[in-house]
Formats: C-alpha cells, sequence, structure tokens
C-alpha cells in the first residue's frame, strides 16, 4: 500500500469508495462472507476465551486477594498445594519498617467435605479462613459477611460454585465433614480446575472442622501483607527476605499470580491446546477468505484491468483488494465479537467458567482477522497485478 | 448428476483444492475437539484400563478414580465371603510431599499401594517389578511423572514426607488426572509412611470373579453383603460413570464439546461458501439444464454429489493429519488422544453431516437459476 | 508552394491551443510481434499514420488485421517492439512503465466491453475517471453530470449498471472515456450495442469533442454511422494500413467532380478514385498557383477561396468553389497559357500528370468532352 496515489492531492476530498461499494453491493453475499469469515472469528474467540478462563479461574481468587506482599512456602509450586507455614512468621513480618499488616489466610483442598443442599451426598470444597477483623480479599460480599463469621460454625458459600454442591440454593444450615455449619452469606468467585466451590469462614471454624480442634489452625498458606503508605514495595521486600528464614518464599502481588500462572501454563497444556484450536479457526478464516476475495477479484477482472487501462497504477487496486479483505475482516469480525459475547456469556453461565472479554482477546481476534483476510488477499492480489490492460479491447 | 458433479468439480481445479483445503482444515479441527473430548475421560479411566477386576468395590462417597471415597477393609472381607468371588484386592490412596524435587519445590506425590504379590495392576513394567517393591522403603514411580521431581532413575534416594524412599525403577501407566507424579508402594511400605492413615480405610477394591458368573448380578448380590456405604460398578457401569464425571461435572467437557460444534459450523461454512460459490457461477449452465427439462432434485443431487465429493476427498488427508497431530498432542499434554475406529467413524458422520447442510443452503441458491435466463 | 497541412481548419476558441498543429499521434515504421521464438508471428508491417488533432479517423478491416492491436499500442497499453509511436508529444518507447500510465490517463478509452462496476452507479463510475483528470472536486458532480445528460442520461445518474439498458451502460462507459476532455480518444467498436438515437448522441458527442477540445479521435468500427462523420478512413488488412483516406475530402471532391462536365460520365468508383489521388493542399492570399510559360505538372480543383486567372497581365477570369484550371498544359502537352492567383487563401484539391492522364483515359468520351471544354474556353 506504499503506493501513494498520484493525484490524491486534488481528489482526496471524496473518491468514490471502490471497495465499500463493492463490499455493500450484494447484501446477500456479504451475508454470505460476513457468515463464513464470521464462524472462522467466532471458533479463534471461543478458543481464546476457553484459555483466558482457563487461567482466570485459576488467577482470580488470588487476584481477589488484598494485599501488597505475600508469604508462602518456597516449597509451594502452586496454590492449591499444602505447605503450611508458622503463623509466628506473621508477627516478624510485622515488625519489619513498611509493614502495615500481615494477615494470615489459611486454605485447605482436599480435606472439606460438603454437604450439598440439593442432593444431601458430600462433596470436597475448597476452604478458605482468615481472621474476620483484619479481611484478605477484596470481594465486598465477603468484606460485609466476614463479621458475621466471628460465630463459631459460621461460614459464607460460592453462589458460583458448581450447582450440585447446592450453594445457590437459599439453604441457612449444612454440614462440613459432618459438622453442622452456618451460612452467613454468599459471595460470588466461581470454581476452577481444582475445586468445585469455596466456603470461607474464621480460623477458629476451619480448626474446629478441619482438626476437630478449638483455637487456630497449626499452618497458614499464606501471610499476607500490607504496605505502610509511603513504603517503597521493593526496599520492604528486602527487609522481609531478610527478617524472615530462607525457606520463605515473600513476592508481590504480580509475581504471585505470574507464579501461579507459569505453573499452570507448564502443568495443563492449555496453552497448546487452545492455541491448535486458534491456528485451526485462522487458516479456516484464511481458506474462507481467499475463497471470497478471490471470486471478489475474478468477478471484476476485466473492471480493474480497465482501471489499469484508463491509467490507476497498480498499486491503487492493491489498495481496493486489500481494502475489501480488511472491509469483510471487519464484517465477519464484529458480529463474531458480538455473538462472542453472548456464546461468553452461555458458557460462563453453565461451565462456571470465568469466560470475559477482555481488550486482550479483542485486539488478538481483530488483529488476528485482519492478519488471516489480508494475508488472503495478498494472495488474491496477485491475478489483479498481473491483469492485462491491454486484454480490455 | 454425479458425472456432472465430478465435471464442475474437477474443471475448476483451483477453486475445489481451496475447497477440499477447506474441509481438510474442518474436519482436522472436529478431529482435534473429539480427541481432546474423549482423551479427558480416558484420562480418568487410565488406572482402571490397567487393572484387572470384574467388579469395582468403591466408598458411596465416591467421585472419580483420583478421588473414591474410602470404607472399612472389613467391606472388601464380605465381599471375598461370596461364592462368586474369586479374589478381592485393595487398593490404597494417599497424597504425600515428594521433598527432592528440582529446587526447593515439594511437588505432591499421588501414592497408589497394593499387594505386590498380587496381578492386580497389569503394566507388563509393573508385572515385571513388583518384587521390588517388597523391599522395605522401595518404590516404583510411573515414568510420566513430571520433571519438577527430578529424575525418575533406579537407585536414585528421595525423601518422601521425610521419609528416605529408594526408587527401584519406572514403570509404563501413565499419571491421568491423579497427580503430576504417582508411585507404587507396598502395603507395608505405605503404612510405614503414613502410619495414621493406615490400610484400615480402603480406596478400591478390584473383586475378580469366578468363571461364568454374570457381573451384574454378581453385584447386586454383593451390594447385599458390603452394605449401603459402598457401591459396586461393573467395568462397563464405571466407564460409564466416569465419562459422565469428565464430561458433565468438570468444564472440560462443555469447553471441547463446544469447540466441537463450532467446528462442524465452521466446517459447513467452509464447503457452503464454497459449494455455493461454484453453484452461482455456474448459475446459465444450471438455468439451462433446467431449460432443457431437468427437475430441481436432478440439480439439488448434483450440488449434494459435489458436497459429498469434496467432504469424502477431505477426509483422508484430515485423517492422516489427524493422526500425526493425535502423537504431537499425546506428547505435549499427556492426554490419552487417541484414534479410535469408533472416532473416525463419528468424525466421517460429521463430515457428511457438514457436507449435507452446505449442500442443503447451497441449493437454496440454485432456485434462483432461472431457465428463462438463458435466452 | 504552400504548406502541405492536411487538417480542417481549427476552431479559433479550441481550449487546448498550444500545439494545435503538432500532431496528437504519430506512428513510424510501426512492426510488432506476438509469441516468442519459432511461435513468432508478426501482426503488425510498418505501420505509419498521423493523426492532427481534431480528427475523427475510422479504422476498418477484417478481423485479425491488426486493428485492436495498434490501438492498444497508441494507447500505451503494450510496449512499442519496433518502430516509433508519439502520443501526445511523447515518444512511447522512452516512457517508463510509470509514465505509460501516465500517458494513458490522458488518453481516453472506449472498450468493446463496457466494463462497469456493477457496485457502482453511472456518476461514480464516471468519476473513477474524473479522479483520474483535472477536475476540482467540487465541480466533479456537475461535469458528471453535465456529459451524462449530453449521452442522454440525465435521469438515470445515479442508477447502478444493473439497472440500465445495454446501451446505456455503454454510454456511460464512453462518458467515462470524455469527461476528462482528453485530446487522444481510443475506442473499440463504441456503438455496437447502440440503437439509432443513441448512436446520434454518441457521434454528436465525438465530433463536438474534436472541435470544442481539437480532439483527435481513433475508432475501430463498421457502424457506417459513424463512418459517414468521419474525417479519415484508415483500412487495415493483414498488419498492413492498405489505405488512409481523408474521408471528408474525397466525398468533397466526388461532388465537385460529378459536377464537372469533364467527369460526368465516370461511375462512382472512378470518381472515387480520383478523388483519392487527389491531394489537399493550402495557398496564402496572393501567392501564385501557377506561372504562365511555365510546363504544365498538375491539375487542381478549388475546394475554397478564389483565384484570378491571369493573363499577359490581364484578368480573364475569376474562380471559385468547383471550379477547375491547370487541365489545358495537361491536356495539349504546352507550357502554361495563364497564371493563376489566389485572391484570398486557397483550399485546392491538386491531381499529378499521370494521374490525370490516366484517369482521362478511363472514359472514351472523356478525351472529347475534354477538348470541347478546352475549346468552349477559349
Amino acid at each position: 500500500m506504499a503506493v501513494a496515489f498520484p493525484l490524491a492531492g486534488r481528489t482526496r476530498a471524496h473518491p468514490v469508495p471502490l471497495a465499500w461499494r463493492t463490499i455493500t453491493a450484494n447484501r446477500w453475499r456479504l451475508a454470505r462472507s460476513s457468515a463464513g469469515i464470521g464462524f472462522a472469528v467466532l471458533l479463534m474467540l471461543a478458543q481464546l476465551g476457553f484459555e483466558n478462563a482457563f487461567f482466570n479461574a485459576s488467577l482470580q481468587v488470588l487476584r481477589a486477594l488484598d494485599g501488597d506482599i505475600f508469604l508462602q512456602s518456597v516449597h509451594k509450586y502452586q496454590f492449591a498445594t499444602q505447605d503450611p507455614l508458622p503463623i509466628s512468621l506473621l508477627a516478624t513480618a510485622k515488625a519489619v519498617p513498611g509493614v502495615a499488616s500481615a494477615a494470615p489466610l489459611y486454605a485447605d483442598w482436599y480435606d472439606l467435605f460438603w454437604k450439598s443442599p440439593r442432593d444431601g451426598k458430600s462433596y470436597l470444597v475448597r476452604g478458605f479462613a482468615f481472621d474476620p477483623k483484619t479481611p484478605v480479599f477484596t470481594l465486598p460480599d465477603v468484606n460485609a459477611g466476614s463479621a458475621q463469621l466471628q460465630t463459631p460454625g459460621a461460614v459464607l458459600t460460592d453462589r458460583r460454585a458448581r450447582r450440585f454442591l447446592g450453594m445457590d440454593q437459599d439453604a441457612r444450615q449444612s454440614e462440613i465433614n459432618g459438622v453442622k455449619v452456618e451460612i452467613v452469606g454468599q459471595f460470588a468467585l466461581g470454581p476452577d480446575f481444582v475445586s468445585d466451590g469455596t466456603v470461607m469462614m474464621s480460623p477458629a471454624t476451619f480448626a474446629s472442622l478441619m482438626h476437630g480442634a478449638a483455637g487456630n489452625p497449626p499452618g497458614i498458606a499464606l501471610g499476607v501483607i500490607k504496605l505502610a503508605s509511603g513504603a517503597d514495595p521493593n526496599t520492604v521486600l528486602k527487609a522481609l527476605r531478610k527478617a524472615l528464614p530462607t525457606d520463605i518464599a515473600v513476592m508481590t502481588k504480580d509475581r504471585l499470580i505470574a507464579f501461579e500462572r507459569a505453573f499452570q501454563a507448564d502443568v495443563s497444556s492449555a496453552g497448546p491446546i487452545f492455541a491448535i484450536g486458534t491456528i485451526v479457526g485462522f487458516v479456516v478464516g484464511m481458506l474462507i477468505s481467499y475463497q471470497i476475495t478471490f471470486t471478489e477479484v475474478s468477478d471484476q477482472l476485466p473492471q480493474y484491468a480497465t482501471l489499469k487501462a484508463i491509467g490507476y497504477p497498480t498499486g491503487y487496486l492493491m489498495r481496493v483488494v486489500l481494502e475489501q479483505a480488511a472491509l469483510n475482516a471487519a464484517a465477519g469480525w464484529i458480529p463474531a465479537w458480538l455473538l462472542s459475547l453472548g456464546l461468553y456469556r452461555l458458557i460462563g453461565y453453565i461451565a462456571l467458567l470465568p469466560m470475559r472479554m477482555s481488550p486482550g482477546i479483542t485486539f488478538i481476534s481483530l488483529g488476528l482477522t485482519l492478519g488471516m483476510c489480508l494475508l488472503s488477499a495478498v494472495i488474491a492480489v496477485g491475478r489483479v497485478i498481473r491483469a492485462d490492460p491491454a486484454a480490455v479491447f | 448428476m454425479t458425472a456432472l458433479a465430478w465435471r464442475i468439480l474437477t474443471d475448476d481445479k483451483g477453486r475445489t483444492g481451496l475447497a477440499l483445503a477447506g474441509i481438510f482444515m474442518a474436519i482436522l479441527l472436529v478431529f482435534i475437539q473429539l480427541g481432546l473430548f474423549f482423551a479427558v475421560p480416558q484420562g480418568g479411566m487410565l488406572l482402571y484400563d490397567h487393572m484387572r477386576f470384574d467388579l469395582l468395590l468403591v466408598s458411596n462417597q465416591y467421585e472419580y478414580q483420583a478421588q473414591p471415597g474410602a470404607f472399612p477393609a472389613s467391606r472388601l472381607a464380605a465381599a471375598r465371603s461370596s461364592p462368586d468371588v474369586a479374589q478381592a484386592t485393595p487398593l490404597y490412596f494417599g497424597v504425600v510431599k515428594w521433598k527432592s524435587g528440582v529446587g526447593d519445590v515439594w511437588p505432591d506425590l499421588f501414592v497408589i499401594s497394593f499387594d505386590p504379590g498380587s496381578d492386580v495392576l497389569t503394566p507388563p513394567s509393573i508385572i515385571n517389578q513388583r518384587a521390588a517393591l517388597m523391599r522395605p522403603d522401595t518404590i516404583l514411580v510411573d515414568s510420566a511423572t513430571r520433571p519438577m521431581f527430578g529424575p525418575i532413575e533406579a537407585g536414585r534416594v528421595v525423601d518422601i514426607d521425610d521419609r528416605k524412599q529408594t526408587i527401584a525403577g519406572q514403570y509404563v501407566l501413565g499419571t491421568g488426572f491423579m497427580g503430576l507424579g504417582v508411585a507404587l508402594f507396598s502395603e507395608a511400605n505405605f503404612a510405614r509412611l503414613l502410619p495414621h492413615r493406615g490400610l484400615a480405610m480402603v480406596n478400591l477394591g478390584a473383586i475378580r470373579l469366578k468363571p461364568g458368573v454374570d457381573p451384574v448380578r454378581a453385584a447386586a448380590d454383593l451390594q447385599k453383603l458390603t452394605g449401603p456405604d459402598t457401591q459396586l460398578f461393573s467395568r462397563a457401569a464405571l466407564a460409564r460413570r466416569e465419562t459422565s464425571y469428565w464430561t458433565t461435572r468438570t468444564s472440560v467437557g462443555l469447553i471441547f464439546g463446544s469447540g466441537l460444534l463450532i467446528s462442524i459450523v465452521v466446517g459447513i461454512m467452509v464447503v457452503y461458501q464454497i459449494v455455493s460459490t461454484q453453484v452461482s457461477r455456474q448459475l446459465p449452465q444450471f438455468a439451462t439444464l433446467k431449460a432443457i427439462g431437468y427437475g430441481d432434485s436432478a440439480l439439488a443431487g448434483t450440488v449434494a454429489v459435489m458436497s459429498l465429493l469434496i467432504a469424502i476427498a477431505g477426509f483422508a488427508p484430515a485423517l492422516a493429519a489427524a493422526a500425526l497431530l493425535y502423537d504431537e498432542i499425546r506428547e505435549k499434554t499427556l492426554l490419552p488422544v487417541t484414534l479410535s475406529v469408533s472416532h473416525i467413524a463419528e468424525v466421517f458422520a460429521a463430515a457428511l453431516v457438514m457436507a449435507a447442510i452446505s449442500a442443503l443452503l447451497a441449493v437454496g441458491g440454485l432456485r434462483r437459476a432461472d431457465p428463462a435466463d438463458v435466452f | 508552394m504552400g504548406a502541405m497541412i492536411a487538417e480542417p481548419s481549427a476552431p479559433a476558441a479550441a481550449p487546448v491551443a498550444a500545439a494545435t498543429t503538432e500532431p496528437v499521434v504519430t506512428v513510424d515504421g510501426l512492426n510488432h510481434f506476438y509469441g516468442e521464438g519459432a511461435a513468432r508471428n508478426q501482426v503488425l508491417f510498418d505501420n505509419r499514420i498521423e493523426v492532427p488533432p481534431g480528427d475523427l479517423v475510422v479504422m476498418t478491416g477484417p478481423s485479425g488485421a491488426g486493428k485492436t492491436t495498434l490501438l492498444t499500442l497508441i494507447g500505451a497499453l503494450r510496449s512499442v517492439q519496433q518502430g516509433r509511436i508519439e502520443v501526445l508529444g511523447r515518444d512511447l518507447s522512452r516512457l517508463s512503465p510509470h509514465g505509460l500510465v501516465e500517458i494513458r490517463r490522458e488518453i481516453g478509452f472506449v472498450f468493446q466491453m463496457h466494463n462497469l462496476f456493477d457496485a457502482l452507479s453511472a456518476y461514480e463510475n464516471v468519476k473513477m475517471a474524473m479522479q483520474l483528470g483535472h477536475q476540482r472536486p467540487d465541480q466533479m458532480r456537475r461535469r458528471g453530470s453535465e456529459i451524462l445528460e449530453r449521452l442522454g442520461l440525465g435521469h438515470r445518474i445515479d442508477y447502478k449498471p444493473r439497472h440500465l439498458s445495454g446501451g446505456e451502460r455503454q454510454r456511460v462507459a464512453i462518458a467515462r472515456a470524455l469527461v476528462n476532455g482528453p485530446r487522444l480518444v481510443l475506442a473499440d467498436e463504441p456503438t455496437a450495442a447502440l440503437d439509432r438515437d443513441s448512436t446520434r448522441k454518441v457521434i454528436d458527442l465525438f465530433k463536438a469533442m474534436t472541435i470544442e477540445h481539437d480532439a483527435a479521435i481513433i475508432m475501430v468500427t463498421h457502424d457506417y454511422r459513424i463512418i459517414e462523420s468521419a474525417d479519415r478512413l484508415v483500412h487495415m488488412v493483414d498488419g498492413r494500413i492498405v489505405s488512409d483516406v481523408v474521408l471528408h475530402d474525397a466525398m468533397r471532391i466526388c461532388e465537385f467532380l460529378r459536377a464537372i462536365d469533364l467527369f460526368r460520365t465516370l461511375t462512382p468508383t472512378q470518381l472515387t478514385d480520383v478523388a483519392e489521388k487527389m491531394k489537399k493542399r493550402q495557398y496564402a492570399a496572393g501567392e501564385t498557383i501557377i506561372r504562365e510559360g511555365e510546363p504544365g505538372e498538375e491539375f487542381f480543383l478549388i475546394s475554397d477561396g478564389e483565384v484570378d486567372v491571369v493573363r499577359a497581365d490581364h484578368e480573364v477570369a475569376r474562380l471559385g468553389r468547383g471550379d477547375f484550371f491547370g487541365e489545358v498544359a495537361l491536356i495539349s502537352g504546352e507550357p502554361r497559357n495563364a497564371t493563376v492567383l489566389a485572391t484570398e487563401p486557397l483550399d485546392a484539391f491538386v491531381l499529378g500528370k499521370t494521374d490525370f492522364q490516366s484517369a482521362i483515359e478511363t472514359s472514351a468520351p472523356f478525351r472529347d468532352q475534354l477538348y470541347r471544354v478546352y475549346f468552349s474556353r477559349h
């Protein structure tokens, strides 16, 4: 498209929008090509959405943590493993200058059996416990309900948990590990690939459910540190590392999330699985787009040759074909993107996956769509370049 | 009709090539999604596929293989007392810390404990090496155990829950959804490692029936002996149960299921796009045929044959590519993606359905062929 | 001798006045080949043609004669292989591909197939050409409508080609070719799809182009309605230009000749033969055309203007349009018996001695008539 339109200076005002007219002339054909490209785009959007949801499902609980710096065992390679730390660490951390608070998060993935109000059967759920006076989540529902967690046996449940857990029902009571619990509120988090649902409670309730003991549980999963206002995170990070034993990993929230993401990516192969789907969508889209552009170009070949004959440079014609491809891309992408919002909602609702449209997915899908259409147009444009203006006579 | 369809397709080789490429990609996509869709329950079935049993006795808390709940060993003894039962072998599961990971990492190890004297686990590499498990604190480790566990070499001594264990060798079974690493323990070593856990609670009871006993009837009879806190599955019932768990209780089924659905729609769009362009390009010829007295159905038949030819021609290379890609996916994801005859038949059926639907859509364009337009 | 310029007088108010006397197209020694090596096939043989501004040249000939090839070469749509083509003062063989594209913008092309964009309205199709020209964007609509109106498409300006008849589409294509006021128009069977009325409109517009814009038009056509209006008729056979007739003059000569007793008995074919051999020549006012006592070499027919015939300084006659002189010396073989002076700018058709003599041989009564005329004048 580097070939400048030589007379542009004089005619720029309103040149005939040839590509636009060509695309919009035949509505039936436009609908057909839009559907063809659109479904390929939808396929890519679905794959990108799944990939995003896969990681988001694992990461959303970490994102919901309300802290600046986190402490966990160096032996921990994944959030959903038990590598408890002694709670005494928090006192050490709190003494470090710049630390405003150091709160414990207790967590368990493998020992809490929740009795579903729906079918009365028991299912494994994830449990979090924290001191109701120092909430560690940013989830508003959790913080609103945290005061009521002081009552022994009080729990908050996840209304986005998988349906069979019955947490979306209005039950006020249930059992965990055979012990009666009081449901004092709900929050929205959703399942991930380890757990189907989550309950939150006070450390005392947690200890009694887990170990049948009163008082605090023996170890914490995560130390949640908030910085005093004005404190430099790096300085505090270094100070904490110095103050704490070497088997304690001290990391920022970003690092914590990146660490989990790296593990999921390494272990799950979600990346390659969804990449295959995206690539296939791209190739299929390219084929469809090539077919469309090729047909459009062949049908208008005499017209293009005529334009060449009357003095349009080849560059102009290439630009028109590429513009057509870009318009086709837009005509396929826009409905597909809108449709994907519905698809995401539907799958998000059915699968309880955090399927969310993001600027990243929007731009990547738009880029891929433009890429596949322009790439196929570049292949198809050869016919226009080779169109012989002498052949029109 | 077939001849005409064939002529139209071979006449415009470039366009037909494009159609083939399109349907090839679409079918390949269906293969991938279907492969992944079934790979997950197959991953769940991995251990069972390598276990010898006619009936499986499990807790009524049973979720899936790696989360089966537990039942008292006495239930298995009760089953053993039945005249139908030839053998009843317990398996014990546990999750422990492998403290010899790469770096400071302590990955969770899934432990399967069984009587090394029994042949309940069938992989030859287990049968051949199981005698080693009789030695104290000696284990066999699954060859698919992740690299973060460090090298899995015979003779390496590792720290598992603060107890030194010697790796006797690797066996080939697969980790499935049990965890990142799996190891086999003898019952004695297991009890030594997890003294609180002990052997009083059994996770799986592998029951072998005497020859000629009907598993379904035996299951009903045994249920009376083992009590309401247990349940019994025949192999077929277990396969149904696992498949249903993975496809309905997790997101996996939905993800690949919807991927499958979209790929079929995309396949339809590709074939439709190409066939309908062919039709509209050949519209005058079709109109001529109409003018000389061909019926709509004959022309529709031609379009249908065109679609079918494209679908069938695209299927074979897609099958070949899928076979290659499955190997790749298996290696990358450790999912047991396998090309079974039933998958091939299903995908072929999907290809035919795609062709049929796209033909149906393209025939709509054919109706625009007006015989009066010829003149 | 006067300047040998075979062009009709240019209108005084020609908008492109510069270099109007320079030929718009000069083709010299043009050979062209298709294919390579053994398959090489010559399609044009030593073509020569010169087209001045304002000429409507019609090319005829059987298909495969090379008309279209010649047209595409002149139109800078093919590269020149051998020989020279100058278009609008530029040597095509020396132009870069970019230069060829540039020069094509100054040529109006009318193709046999209209090749309009189905997606664009009649006006937009015309605008596609205007974008390449010198129209100001705010004038385009007015200019486009104007030319479409002149072609009888005023009510179809915003119609898509799908809603136009074949003839209307062709007229849109013609409007596209002419809208930038090109100084050269190349057309291939432009009226093939047109009815009588449309053809009339198209011809009028073409003629107007030659007059108002001093444009040269080269057209391949077999439509005699156009041939009637043509200035020149170029006939090609097998890649050669076999005749290049200034058609308008030949017909005028025939008309004149038919009125002269001398030639009355000639058949139309014989008349045309004579006419085609006559050359047009211009003389300034006061110029001597033949001088008494000189040997006679040519026969003259006055196309326009007046002459005095002077013998021994006495004016013996004044001759005007349609009159002739110079025949006596050719018939008698004697020197000129009088001097002839142009009293005002003179257009004359001139026939050489040999051609004149072979013409009068054509019919037996001719010589007698000629003598009778000769003696009656003395």
